[in-house]
Parts: C-alpha cells; sequence; structure tokens
C-alpha cells in the first residue's frame, strides 16, 4: 500500500520582518498574498477610523464633531476604502495564497504580472488619500455621482481627480489578478485535478474572477469618461451628456462587485462547513452552478440601484424580476450550507463559529435585498437608513464574516501557529452582538424615515436609537482590536499547528504550515474534490506532525 | 502510394493551450468589454438625442469625417497589416525567419501609416471645428477612436518587441507563444476598428 509520508516540516519561519528587498521583490504568490491580506486589514482599520467618527457625529441630534464637507469626504473614504481597499483586496489575497496551494500548483501563470498586480494596490491607495492634502478628497459618496463630480460643482479640490485615477489603477490591478486567476485554474492544475474535482473555493474564485475581469474595464472606462468630462471638456455626463449615463455605467460595474466581495466567501464557508461538520459538501455540482448562476444574473440587475431616477416602467420590471431571481441561486446555496451541517458531527471552533454567524447575518442581508428590489417598496426606501442596514447586512454581516472565518481557518497554514482560540471567542462574539446592535435598528431607523448621508438630523425621536448605534459600533472597534492583538500575538508565540490542525479535505493541507516556496515536494494523488479526506478514510495520509489537541 | 515517414508519436501536450495564449485570451475579454462600454456611452447618447449626430454650429457640410478616403484607405491598411500579422507567425511555426521578418516589419509600417492617417484626420477635423469638446457626438467620436488609436500604438509597440526579440533569435518552431499572442491582440485591434468604422464613420457619412 503506498503511504502519502509529507516531508518533515523545516523550522517555522515565523518572523513576519525578513528583509524588506524580499518583501518588495518576491514573485512567490503566498509573500504577495500576505502582502494584498496585511493591506486589506491595514484599510480596515482605516476604514473603520472613518466610520468611527461617522458614528460620533450622528450619535445626537444636532452634533458637530466634523463639518459638513468633512463628513462628506468621510462617508465616501469610508465607502471607497472598505469596498475598494479592504474587502477586495483581502480577498484577492487570500486567493493569491490558497488557490495555486489548492490546484496543486506551484505558482500563479504570470508571477511577474502577479507582482505588479499587487503593487498597484498601493499606488492605488495613496492617489485615493492625495485627495485630502489637495483641498478635500471626493465629497460625492463611493458611487461619485456625475453632476456632483462634474467640473461645475467639483472645481475647488483635485479629490475627485485622485478618486478617479486611483479607481482606475485599481481596475488594472484587478483585471490583472483575474486574468492570472484564471490562466493558473485552467492550466496549471495538478495531474487529477479535473474541474469537477476542484475545491469550491477555487470555483468561487473563477465566477469572482470572471465578474471583475467583465466589469472592471467598464469601471475605468467610467472614470475615464469623468476625468475627460472634467479635464478635456467632453461632453458625455454634462450639457449634451446624460448624467444618468454615468449611474449606468458605475452600477454594471457597482452590482456585480457586491458578488466579487461575497463569492470568495461563499467559497470559504464551503470548505469550512464540511471540514467541521465533518461531512462532505450536500451538493457540489448545484453550488457549482449557482455560483454560475449568480455570476450571470448579477450582470442583469445594476439599474435596480437607480429605480428613481425615472427609468421606463419596463425597464424598471425587468430589473426587479432579475434581482429577485438572484435570491433562487443564493438560496441554493444556503439550503445547501443547512445541509451539510445537518446531523454532522459539528465541532464549534471559531471558525465555525465565524460561519454560523454569516449564515444569520446574511440571511437577513438577503431577505431585506429582496425587499429593496421590489420597485414600490424601494422607491419608499431609497436613500434611507434601511438600505445602509441592508448592504451592511451583506458586506459586513456577509463578507466581513466570511474574511474572519477564513482567517480563523486558515491561519495555522499561512503562519504555521493557531490563532488563540479564548481571544478568538470574545472576537467572535463582541462582534456578533456589536454587528447586530449596529445595524439591526438601523432598519427601523429607515423605516422611520432618517436619509442616509446627511451630516446631521434635528430629528428628537431618532436621538435613542442612534446613541444605541454608536455605543455598539464602538463594541465592534473592540472586537477588531481584539482581533488585531489576536494575530499579533499568536503570529508571534501562538500555539505550533502542525500540517493539518482542523482536519481538511484540501490539498492545502497535505504541506507543511508555512508551505515551502515551491508548495508541494509531491502532490498526493487527486481522485475527488476532497482529495486528502480520500486519503485519510483509506489510510495512507500519515501527518508526521500530528494534530494537536484542540483546546 | 504514399507511405508516411516514421515520426515519433506526439506526446499530448499538458497543457493543451499555452498559458501564455490563455492570458492573452482572457485579458482580451476585459479588452472586449472597454471598447463594449465606450460603445455602449455612445449608443446611450444616441439614443437619448432626437437629432443624431446633434447639428453642427457651423453650416459647413464636411463638418463631421466622411468614411472616404482617409477612413477608408485605412481600414484597408489594417485589415492587410492583420494579413501580414498572421502570415508572419505563420512564419515563424515553420522556421522561416526571413519570411517572419519580412511579414513582421511590414506589419509594424502598415501600423505606423494608420496612425500617420489618423493623426492626419484629427488634426484637419480640429482645424474644422471638431474637437472633442464641440458637442456630445464629437467627445464620443474621439474618445473611442482615440483609444482605438492608442491600443495600436501599443500594438505597435508590442510588435516592435517581437521584432526585437526575434532578432535575438529568441522565437523558433518550438517556442513562439509570444508571438502568436501579439498577433491575436493585432487582431483584436484591427476587429474593433471594423466596428468604429462601420459605426462612427459609415453610420454617420455614408448611410443616413
Amino acid at each position: 500500500m503506498a503511504t502519502t509520508v509529507l516531508p518533515r516540516p523545516k523550522t517555522y519561519d515565523d518572523s513576519f520582518f525578513r528583509p524588506i528587498s524580499l518583501w518588495l521583490t518576491t514573485t512567490d504568490h503566498k509573500l504577495i498574498g500576505i502582502m494584498y491580506m496585511v493591506t486589506g486589514v491595514l484599510s480596515f482599520v482605516v476604514g473603520g477610523i472613518f466610520a468611527l467618527v461617522i458614528r460620533l457625529q450622528l450619535s445626537q441630534p444636532n452634533l458637530k464633531v466634523v463639518d459638513a464637507e468633512t463628513y462628506n469626504q468621510l462617508i465616501s473614504a469610508h465607502g471607497v476604502t472598505m469596498i475598494f481597499f479592504f474587502v477586495t483586496i483581502f480577498l484577492t489575497g487570500i486567493a493569491n495564497y490558497m488557490v495555486p496551494i489548492m490546484i496543486g500548483a506551484r505558482d500563479m501563470a504570470f508571477p511577474r504580472v502577479n507582482l505588479l498586480g499587487f503593487w498597484l494596490v498601493p499606488v492605488s491607495i495613496i492617489l485615493y488619500y492625495s485627495g485630502f492634502f489637495t483641498g478635500g478628497a471626493l465629497d460625492a459618496g463611493w458611487t461619485g455621482y456625475a453632476p456632483l463630480t462634474e467640473k461645475a460643482y467639483q472645481s475647488h479640490s483635485l479629490g475627485v481627480d485622485f478618486w478617479a485615477m486611483s479607481i482606475i489603477v485599481w481596475a488594472i490591478s484587478g483585471i490583472m489578478a483575474s486574468t492570472n486567476f484564471l490562466t493558473t485554474i485552467v492550466a496549471l492544475r495538478a495531474p487529477g485535478m479535473k474541474l469537477t474535482r476542484l475545491p469550491l473555493f477555487v470555483w468561487a474564485q473563477i465566477s469572482t474572477s470572471i465578474l471583475l475581469l467583465v466589469v472592471g474595464a467598464p469601471l475605468a472606462a467610467a472614470m475615464i469618461l469623468i476625468e475627460f468630462d472634467r479635464q478635456l471638456g467632453t461632453q458625455f455626463f454634462t450639457t449634451q451628456g446624460r448624467p444618468v449615463l454615468y449611474q449606468h455605467l458605475f452600477w454594471f460595474f457597482g452590482h456585480p462587485e457586491v458578488y466579487i466581495m461575497i463569492l470568495p466567501g461563499f467559497g470559504m464557508i464551503s470548505e469550512i462547513i464540511p471540514v467541521f461538520a465533518r461531512k462532505p459538501i450536500f451538493g457540489y455540482m448545484s453550488m457549482v452552478m449557482a455560483l454560475f448562476g449568480i455570476v450571470f444574473l448579477s450582470m442583469t440587475v445594476w439599474a435596480h440601484h437607480m429605480f428613481t431616477v425615472g427609468m421606463n416602467t419596463y425597464v424598471e420590471t425587468f430589473f426587479m424580476v432579475m434581482t429577485m431571481l438572484i435570491a433562487v441561486p443564493t438560496g441554493i446555496k444556503f439550503f445547501n450550507w443547512i445541509a451539510t451541517a445537518w446531523w454532522g458531527s459539528i465541532e464549534f471552533t471559531v471558525p465555525m463559529k465565524f460561519v454560523f454567524g454569516f449564515l444569520a447575518t446574511f440571511l437577513i442581508g438577503g431577505i431585506t435585498g429582496v425587499y429593496l428590489a421590489s420597485v414600490p417598496v424601494d422607491t419608499q426606501l431609497h436613500q434611507s437608513y434601511y438600505v445602509v442596514a441592508h448592504l451592511h447586512y451583506v458586506l459586513f454581516g456577509g463578507s466581513v464574516f466570511t474574511i474572519f472565518a477564513g482567517l480563523y481557518y486558515w491561519f495555522p497554514k499561512i503562519t504555521g501557529r493557531t490563532l488563540n482560540r479564548t481571544l478568538g471567542e470574545w472576537n467572535f462574539w463582541t462582534l456578533f452582538v456589536g454587528f447586530n446592535g449596529t445595524f439591526l435598528i438601523m432598519h427601523t431607523l429607515g423605516l422611520e424615515g432618517m436619509p442616509r448621508r446627511i451630516a446631521t438630523y434635528t430629528n428628537q425621536a431618532w436621538a435613542t436609537t442612534n446613541t444605541i448605534i454608536t455605543v455598539s459600533s464602538f463594541l465592534i472597534a473592540f472586537s477588531v482590536l481584539l482581533f488585531l492583538i489576536n494575530v499579533v500575538r499568536s503570529w508571534q508565540g501562538g500555539e505550533i499547528a502542525g500540517n493539518d490542525p482542523w482536519g481538511g479535505n484540501t490539498l492545502e493541507w497535505a504541506t507543511t504550515s508555512p508551505p515551502p516556496p515551491y508548495n508541494f515536494e509531491r502532490v498526493p494523488p487527486i481522485r475527488s474534490f476532497m482529495p486528502l479526506r480520500d486519503l485519510r478514510e483509506a489510510g495512507e495520509f500519515v501527518d508526521p506532525e500530528p494534530k494537536p489537541a484542540l483546546a | 502510394m504514399a507511405v508516411a515517414t516514421m515520426r515519433p508519436e506526439v506526446q499530448p501536450q499538458y497543457p493543451a493551450i499555452k498559458p501564455g495564449m490563455m492570458g492573452m485570451y482572457i485579458f482580451l475579454a476585459s479588452e472586449v468589454m472597454f471598447f463594449g462600454s465606450l460603445f455602449a456611452v455612445y449608443f446611450y447618447l444616441y439614443g437619448s438625442h432626437l437629432v443624431w449626430p446633434p447639428p453642427p454650429p457651423s453650416a459647413t457640410n464636411e463638418f463631421y469625417v466622411n468614411w472616404f478616403p482617409i477612413p477608408f484607405v485605412n481600414t484597408i491598411i489594417l485589415l492587410s497589416s492583420g494579413i501580414t500579422c498572421h502570415y508572419a507567425a505563420e512564419a515563424i511555426a515553420h522556421d522561416n525567419r526571413r519570411r517572419f521578418f519580412m511579414l513582421q516589419i511590414s506589419t509594424i509600417i502598415l501600423g505606423l501609416a494608420f496612425e500617420g492617417f489618423q493623426l492626419y484626420e484629427f488634426i484637419t477635423a480640429f482645424g474644422r471645428g471638431l474637437s472633442l469638446t464641440a458637442n456630445t457626438f464629437a467627445s464620443a467620436f474621439f474618445t473611442l477612436t482615440g483609444f482605438h488609436g492608442a491600443h495600436v500604438l501599443g500594438g505597435l509597440v508590442l510588435l516592435t518587441l517581437i521584432l526585437y526579440r526575434a532578432s535575438k533569435g529568441q522565437f523558433s518552431s518550438k517556442h513562439h507563444v509570444a508571438v502568436n499572442a501579439v498577433t491575436l491582440y493585432w487582431h483584436f485591434v484591427d476587429v474593433v476598428w471594423l466596428f468604429l468604422f462601420g459605426i462612427l464613420y459609415l453610420g454617420i457619412t455614408a448611410f443616413r
């Protein structure tokens, strides 16, 4: 009987402070992945600080923590930072790290394109924040609707120009990354890794890359046209042009971007549940089909963000129906996850807690999404706090919870050490309580008519609710602080994880933690989409360093 | 009677398609979307104006760029450059380096000619008062053709790089992924021009 004996793990090189020249020039997908992730987490902290200032400003009526002008810059910066520089970048990072290992490749298909694609991200971030030092950053919201960003309304500062430049650079970086991912997954799979045996996280990354590839260019086009309007005096969105055209271009990117931010999360959930429920994923092919259903549908729904601009009723109906249809593939995924966990011997580790937290919050976000898809309801709730609550339930309760789940799940693989469990529990519960305390009552606030994107309000009836929201938002900040402490502490002196601390199914657990630069000395035989589980069940998998008992 | 010569059996290559080509195909998908969204902008503006193109500020007949002669000649030039480019890649695949250099250099010359004519056409248009700021049609016209021109320029840079690498002897019948990928890009640029020519030139000045 052939026995797969893994190589002895080397001495763990868990020092983050490796030579700076190595970080600057490496083409190793793992180091680039870590750089992506660190950039993402830093952006999360910055965007979070913006959010805290916003919440302080709104905690009571008629407050003046910052003036209205600064407030508008802050909400725009919060949105841009979280969407462009945190969630998307972080997820690109984790995929950069995991996808080549999961398909048994040594590196990405174009390592140098990967390096360039990463270094465009700091360029993009610096470009955006340069706006703050040139008379004020973008203050038209992260969407930057056309008449507000035109020269006639925004001539006092270069903030809008920096924003447009930054997003163009970001889009180019995203297109590079997606091209790289798709080529890697199609061309560099290990022998035996058929398409039908790809881990679901890899499938999710395929769908994400397709989306970013298709909608990244229209985003760049929209920003270029804004810039032409501002600097060259063209007439795309002003005078003879049409402002609504900008909204179409932007949301053709903007809505798929929502799925770019959640599909890798779906993939992570589909990886984590089977491991901790000790069951294979329920309905593998339907999960893949659902992903592609979402990819297709998400490109046909963009105008549901624009129900109040005065479109043709038939057009509105079309977008309404398509939007509601997205609930079908998402529902398939949801029921499959529940069916996977059903009757499983669930191990309530920290990643699994985040998974269940995700399932609960994302369900609320999804259902309010169906409400908002309905034209008459949306006409009422448009630009109210109901929308803010909805989008945070899908982005924070959805994407950020999956990010935490993925981090707790893969941190042992990336650093060789597990994150501290006690701090992890605290992190989860404070985050869960803080999150729901912040955003659940925003629904009520929205139904009562509080508009979003206003610097302050005078209605005393909203005071208590807003105070609760502000207090809860600081609980989130506390939770993130716990998380950061946990990462720093565990990276330096956490418990040694071993190669396979969770009993994983996919290939990344068959190599050392952290993996060597070439990933595998020998790729294990792949006979299904859970190669490691097959080996373990056949008794052929010998882990030279057995898993330490879970605390 | 044809007797097959005994050749060693060709081992199936893994992967079947070279990552370089694959990458170019995938990248071109995003390029298609880029030009696609610019065309979408054009059609949106077209659809939301009662008179298209908007009447010129001066009553000259020749305000908008006529499809004949320069754009028509440019179409022929670009299409022929596609043919030379294709056969250049064929030549290197058969190790015919002499023919490769001839065809590749003629591709570059044709591309430069296209850019020259385009520039001349732009300058004469500016002289008639048709500039980027004249009206919304002019904005779209110059943005679309300008971005196409920039892509042709990028293609020329890539073709020159290929020529340089070939002069160093880096390509052979076994190794020419880069040549094929750049050829593919060049064909894409050709196809975009056909759409531009049909919509922005023929559609405006020939079939109205």
